[in-house]
């Protein structure tokens, strides 16, 4: 009878970090639509391809697995390497638009060209205006708070400050949603 | 993902948040589990690090282990016939103890005087370290983030007053 694949993340973690392919490949199988989903939603449309920055995720996780402190749940250690897999994308392609404007204006940048980008991809759905009207941490805080269910604690962790610090994020994100829900109302009746 | 739902809140916003992101939760793409699981065995699983900060493989580990130790064992005995002591003075030669200080005192590791080895000043992360480390293994983040009260007193302990010649009683 063939052993059966311990369920728990933490297990599996443990056996990934010995070189067990199975069981990562386990873990990788479980939040695969939990970290694209999240990676979407950040990136928008015209964003990294949120499949390639879930890709690198993973293979970061694997390279970096006898890392991961059990006494926090994986999916909070996976979504902190997406995030941060993310923003190194992005921070990339921003300079590279940069770069591009520059020449292309002939040495002047033009500051709000990001600013007009999101406009003009103007949002139809509630995740998206989260995603133009607020900062990134602001809505990876929101996201893993009502999305992920995740405690302030491990939300502390994804988004690297106290957490004293995410309430204040969650608190301002959540006022500066309320014009938009309140003149959206009925979006999702 | 096991965890009861957060019900703290049970407000229109938080409602809405969340019925707004399950509208467009993707499925399940068995090309990319594929394409991840593809990479993985060309891939390496790092298990903390060296002493430059490097990380150190595992798969490269045990592929090079044997021919290091043999050669480590070659050094050790190669060395052996370097340092064996002179004859004509007790005093060891060789590149192998070239460090020490040829009046006869100790080796100083790294160039700190010992008394700041001794109080560990020089073993102390700053914030600067703490970052890079993080940056470096993310897993790490854990512990930094737990650490951070005892960071802080160390961020506000004025160790160059305290060591200075100003600080004695």
């Amino acid at each position: 009878m063939a052993a059966e694949m311990p369920s728990d993340d933490a297990t599996l973690a443990r056996r990934a970090a010995g070189g067990c392919v199975a069981s990562f490949s386990t873990l990788a199988r479980r939040y695969q639509v939990p970290v694209v989903h999240y990676v979407r939603q950040l990136a928008g449309r015209g964003g990294a391809d949120a499949e390639d920055v879930a890709q690198e995720a993973f293979l970061r996780a694997w390279r970096h697995i006898a890392d991961y402190d059990p006494r926090f749940a994986f999916s909070t250690w996976l979504f902190t390497i997406a995030r941060r897999t993310w923003l190194n994308q992005a921070r990339a392609a921003r300079r590279r638009r940069t770069r591009e404007a520059a020449v292309a204006s002939g040495g002047s940048i033009h500051a709000g060209a990001a600013a007009v980008a999101i406009t003009a991809e103007r949002a139809t759905r509630l995740w998206q205006v989260a995603r133009g009207e607020l900062s990134e941490r602001e809505f990876s805080g929101l996201w893993m708070r009502y999305v992920e269910d995740k405690p302030l604690a491990e939300i502390a962790l994804v988004l690297d400050k106290p957490v004293a610090t995410v309430k204040v994020i969650l608190f301002r994100a959540r006022r500066r949603l309320e014009p938009f829900v309140r003149d959206l109302a009925g979006w999702s009746e | 993902m096991n965890r009861p739902r957060n019900r703290r809140q049970p407000d229109g916003i938080a409602d809405l948040l969340r019925r707004e992101a399950s509208r467009e939760r993707p499925r399940f793409s068995q090309a990319l589990h594929e394409r991840i699981l593809e990479r993985l065995p060309g891939d390496v699983v790092i298990t903390g690090e060296s002493h430059a900060g490097e990380p150190r493989p595992v798969a490269a580990w045990r592929r090079v282990g044997l021919p290091v130790g043999v050669a480590a064992l070659a050094a050790v005995v190669i060395a052996g016939f370097a340092t064996r002591p002179d004859s004509a003075d007790e005093r060891p030669r060789g590149a192998v103890v070239a460090s020490i200080d040829p009046a006869g005192g100790d080796a100083v590791a790294g160039g700190l005087p010992p008394e700041a080895s001794e109080l560990g000043i020089d073993t102390v992360p700053t914030f600067d370290d703490l970052e890079a480390e993080v940056r470096q293994g993310v897993s790490t983040l854990a512990a930094t983030l737990l650490d951070v009260p005892e960071w802080r007193m160390i961020a506000d302990f004025d160790a160059t007053g305290f060591l200075g010649p100003d600080a004695a009683p």
